[in-house]
């Protein structure tokens, strides 16, 4: 297997023949979050100042999250063609909904007497969001910006793979020709471009104008990304061949089964994710393990983190063969570079005190670590795995594209075969279940008071 | 017993001395108030008693050994000797009282008695948690969540974790500084009845001189690192 | 809050300019030039798109204009892009372009000679039991892509020949496109699989799978399957000019243009052929 794998081919004309789809990638990564930040912060501002139906607004946004963005980018395809257009539109979609819902409660949770003397003078909505709300939340708003786009660049390996260019489509396309040398020089160009991301986003916060300076890039990207197409009538007369969604007797007969599939990959993958996790986190810990393990720890989890699902189940197909637990496994991959990051993250922010009265009783490491830091980051922790198991029951879905089964696969399946009509079925029956586990993740953390720390 | 000899400690140069030639004997069962304005010392004293804080000049002695010479593993036994008790917000509040208290042990355990004693604890360790629980007075607490424990009865299960630890010395921080007045009393008076019954040395900050005369057999008032 | 009139007025030239460039004309860009979607399980790379000039610059010769060649992931993409004109000629799976034509009315051009007669194989492992299309009763069975005529449709249809209920009698599963098919069964991860007969034996010859380690044991009758497809709007001429261009390719002189084609002949395709194949997929509820 290793030899089929290693060395990268990192070979002259390889690497010049990537320039297109690498520079497809990034533009469309750029351009969807342009668009996403030009039409989210509006949206946000609307929650934020408690506008005229923003009610409404956010359950759509909700809604709109709900739907995974590989379904996104399928219907994106019909509306605007192949390439990577169709990309950027998905991911501006999607990204706009996120920031416009995240932003919004992060408007809403913002310092309120600063914004009391701003609208005491009058001021518009606009100069209220200018002034007050953004210079307010600046800080969170540069960091979940940074991750937005950090997972953006990750999404436009999905939506690539179903036709939106870059180097998804260049992904699948060296894994179909089993091409594994490719694959991997692939996924090494993927981790780069998800660090670089990484990097950018630590000097935006330094320096937040810096962030100026990208408009201008991401523009020009948008402008060479343009669909180019907008067959809107194709694409109504499409979307109506969807309408009624329908079900044959046998297919609403299989849906439990189905749902309990996907159900199963989304848990599966969290638990693994979550015990590869645990003791990774415990070297990666500052304050826990010697500084040179704790680094290059990291940038393991990091290389996990920047691999999607989807990419480590096209992999996985390969060597361990198609189905529920390679879904599963491929979730839990991802999952554990991520946990991993968010644990060790949890250790080195409990409260100094108790460590340091455990440390003073002659207690040895390890020891402290068991009765001090992983006690004393449950909570967290258990919230941060409760995030990634919503979010992976949004991701079981994608997996299903690679013959993991579930609802996913179902849906894909309808979509290959042009049934639209059940497609749009299994599409509303994925939203539900997106929409319900992320309904009751917020529940179980509000009734364990568990709801103030973010994911 | 504990014996300081001339210390002196700086944090950093060129900063004035955090403590400054100081000298002080703390006998077997004796009960020793340090008093003072905050930044005045206390505990940058406390801190270099355990070997947390390295000192420039003079010499520690616990039972005669000087700490200063210790490193590593001699340095952990050591400070098995010496029991510290925090402000407060010092136990794990997601681990139960019995959890807490018996941590005190830690020093003396190996590290795979301390993960066995988490899962399936021995009715001799849980009863050695509920004989210092009952020198605190709150015996029945032993198997509730810390986190559902008042103030006041967080202060007595750190305490019942020192005396667990079975220490030569109680090094106490502003054990205090965040109960009410009457209950604050309360506090530092077991705390010192319990060091003298178990002839434990115990040194102790404190902000108020008047609790601390009426409880401590001597008072020592620290300002700019000095001893007044 | 100095800092704020600077990055005002920055946004301000950003949005502009963004504006500005999103008015400029796009075709100026496209240049007209022909879209040519490949089939998806070719393997869709750049490297893969760059080997395939000879046949660009070929049609564009005969086109006399650009050609753009597009390989999409998948058969759905293509027929969308078939449907909303960001593809203009494709070459497609029998199946595909069965639906294609039913939805967008594509007009079927020229394929392989090869292609009028083409099989599907049946594979397992060298020591497996499994002799003929019966055997395959409680075992685990490994489909291309859900869409793919050789892959799936005419596999499908041969195991109820044999009398087999598929969705009944076996478990399986689609592993998307046919080298993973052979490699799912190469590597055991399958008891069987169906696949297309030109690809295995690319394969073969390529050393991609090892022949030690797998056999054929079914090969369906032959059926009709890939052609070449133009858009319904495409203009009369551009499509007699494309048909042309493949229709006159001769050995040796075309050599590298049909070895990427992998095929020695073209003819003429006709729609009223496939019907027996729509009459199939039909009655499979593929159609």
């Amino acid at each position: 297997m290793s030899s089929a794998v290693f060395p990268p081919d990192l070979s002259p004309a390889y690497l010049r023949a990537l320039t297109v789809p690498v520079a497809q990638t990034i533009g469309m990564a750029a351009a969807g979050m342009l668009v996403a930040f030009a039409a989210g912060i509006p949206l946000a501002v609307v929650i934020g100042t408690r506008a005229p139906g923003h009610r409404l607004l956010g359950t759509v946004l909700a809604s709109l999250r709900a739907i995974p963005d590989l379904t996104l980018a399928i219907l994106a395809v019909v509306l605007v063609g192949l390439g990577p257009g169709a990309g950027v539109a998905a991911l501006a979609l999607f990204y706009t909904a996120m920031i416009g819902r995240v932003y919004g409660s992060l408007f809403l949770a913002a310092d309120a007497a600063p914004l009391e003397a701003l609208r005491a003078t009058g001021a518009s909505r606009i100069s209220l969001a200018a002034f007050g709300l953004i210079p307010l939340t600046l800080p969170d708003i540069l960091t979940f910006g940074t991750f937005a786009f950090e997972c953006a660049m990750r999404a436009s390996i999905i939506v690539g793979a179903v036709g939106g260019g870059g180097i998804g489509t260049e992904l699948i396309g060296a894994l179909n020709a089993l091409d594994y040398h490719r694959a991997l020089t692939l996924v090494i160009v993927l981790v780069a471009l998800v660090a670089g991301v990484d990097g950018l986003g630590m000097l935006v916060r330094r320096d937040p104008r810096l962030a100026l300076i990208l408009v201008p890039a991401a523009a020009i990207a948008l402008w060479f990304d343009w669909p180019q197409i907008f067959a809107f009538r194709h694409a109504l007369h499409t979307f109506a061949g969807m309408f009624p969604p329908q079900l044959r007797a046998t297919q609403i007969a299989s849906l439990p089964l189905l749902i309990a599939q996907t159900l199963l990959i989304a848990l599966g993958g969290t638990l693994i994710g979550a015990v590869l996790a645990a003791p990774i986190s415990l070297i990666a810990a500052r304050g826990l393990a010697p500084l040179p393990v704790v680094l290059v720890v990291r940038r393991v989890l990091d290389v996990a983190r920047s691999i999607p699902e989807i990419v480590f189940g096209l992999i996985l197909v390969v060597s361990a063969g198609i189905g529920p637990l390679s879904g599963a496994i491929a979730l839990g991959l991802h999952s554990a570079g991520v946990l991993g990051k968010l644990y060790a993250e949890t250790f080195e922010n409990v409260p100094a005190a108790p460590i340091a009265s455990l440390a003073a009783t002659g207690a040895r490491p390890l020891a402290i670590a068991a009765f001090g830091f992983i006690p004393l980051a449950l909570g967290p922790n258990v919230v941060h795995t409760l995030f990634r198991l919503e979010w992976n029951v949004r991701a079981a879905t994608v997996v299903g594209l690679i013959g993991a089964g579930g609802i996913g696969q179902a849906l894909f399946e309808a979509q290959q075969l042009f049934f639209y009509k059940e497609m749009l079925a299994y599409v509303l029956v994925t939203w539900g279940l997106v929409a319900l586990s992320d309904w009751f993740g917020e529940r179980l953390r509000i009734h364990m008071g568990w709801h103030f720390i973010a994911g | 017993m504990l014996e300081l000899r001339g210390v002196r400690v700086v944090y950093g140069p060129g900063a004035p001395p955090a403590l400054d030639d100081v000298t002080l004997q703390v006998g077997a069962g004796e009960c020793v108030a340090i008093v003072g304005p905050s930044g005045g010392g206390k505990t940058t004293l406390l801190r270099s008693i355990n070997g947390s804080v390295p000192i420039v000049a003079g010499t520690i002695r616990v039972d005669g050994v000087d700490i200063s010479t210790l490193r590593g593993g001699a340095l952990r036994r050591m400070r098995t000797q010496l029991a510290v008790i925090a402000q407060q917000h010092d136990l794990v509040d997601r681990l139960l009282v019995y959890q807490n208290v018996m941590a005190g042990a830690l020093g003396r355990w190996s590290t795979l008695r301390a993960l066995r004693f988490l899962i399936a604890p021995t009715s001799a360790e849980i009863a050695e948690a509920r004989e210092a629980l009952g020198g605190v007075g709150i015996a029945e607490k032993l198997r509730e969540r810390t986190s559902d424990l008042s103030g006041g009865q967080q202060q007595r299960v750190a305490i019942a974790r020192a005396l667990v630890q079975k220490p030569t010395a109680i090094l106490a921080d502003e054990p205090i500084a965040s109960v009410d007045p009457q209950l604050g009393e309360q506090i530092v008076a077991l705390l010192c009845s319990v060091a003298r019954s178990r002839n434990i040395a115990l040194i102790c900050s404190l902000h108020q001189p008047d609790v601390a005369r009426r409880n401590f057999d001597r008072v020592v008032a620290l300002d700019g690192g000095r001893i007044a | 809050m100095s800092s704020q009139p600077v990055s005002r007025r920055t946004a301000l030239t950003a949005a502009t300019a963004l504006l500005a460039l999103s008015a400029l004309p796009r075709a100026a860009r496209a240049a007209a030039a022909a879209r040519v979607g490949m089939i998806p399980d070719a393997g869709a790379t750049q490297v893969s798109i760059e080997q395939k000039k000879p046949l660009r610059d070929y049609l564009a010769a005969k086109l006399g204009r650009d050609v753009e060649l597009v390989i999409p992931t998948n058969y759905n993409a293509t027929v969308e892009a078939l449907g909303n004109g960001s593809l203009d000629f494709a070459y497609l799976g029998g199946l595909t372009y069965a639906k294609a034509h039913a939805l967008y009315g594509v007009i079927p051009l020229v394929q392989r000679t090869s292609d009028r007669e083409f099989h599907s194989l049946f594979i397992t492992q060298t020591g497996s039991a499994i002799q003929g299309l019966k055997d395959l009763r409680g075992k685990k069975f490994v489909f291309g892509d859900i869409n793919s005529t050789s892959g799936h449709l005419m596999p499908y249809y041969a195991m109820t020949q044999a009398g087999l209920d598929p969705d009944k009698d076996l478990t399986f599963r689609y592993s998307g496109n046919h080298p993973a098919t052979a490699k799912a069964i190469e590597a055991g991860a399958g008891d069987a699989g169906a696949i297309d007969e030109s690809v295995y034996r690319a394969m073969i010859d390529g050393g991609q799978i090892d022949k030690t380690k797998v056999r054929v044991f079914f090969t369906t009758p032959p059926f009709l399957d890939y052609v070449w497809v133009a858009r319904k709007e495409t203009a009369p001429a551009d499509r007699a000019a494309f048909a042309d261009a493949f229709l006159s390719l001769r050995a040796p002189a075309n050599a590298p243009i049909l070895e990427i084609l992998r095929g020695t002949a073209f003819v003429r395709a006709n729609d009223a052929e496939y019907d027996t194949l729509r009459g199939i997929a039909t009655k499979l509820k593929l159609l």
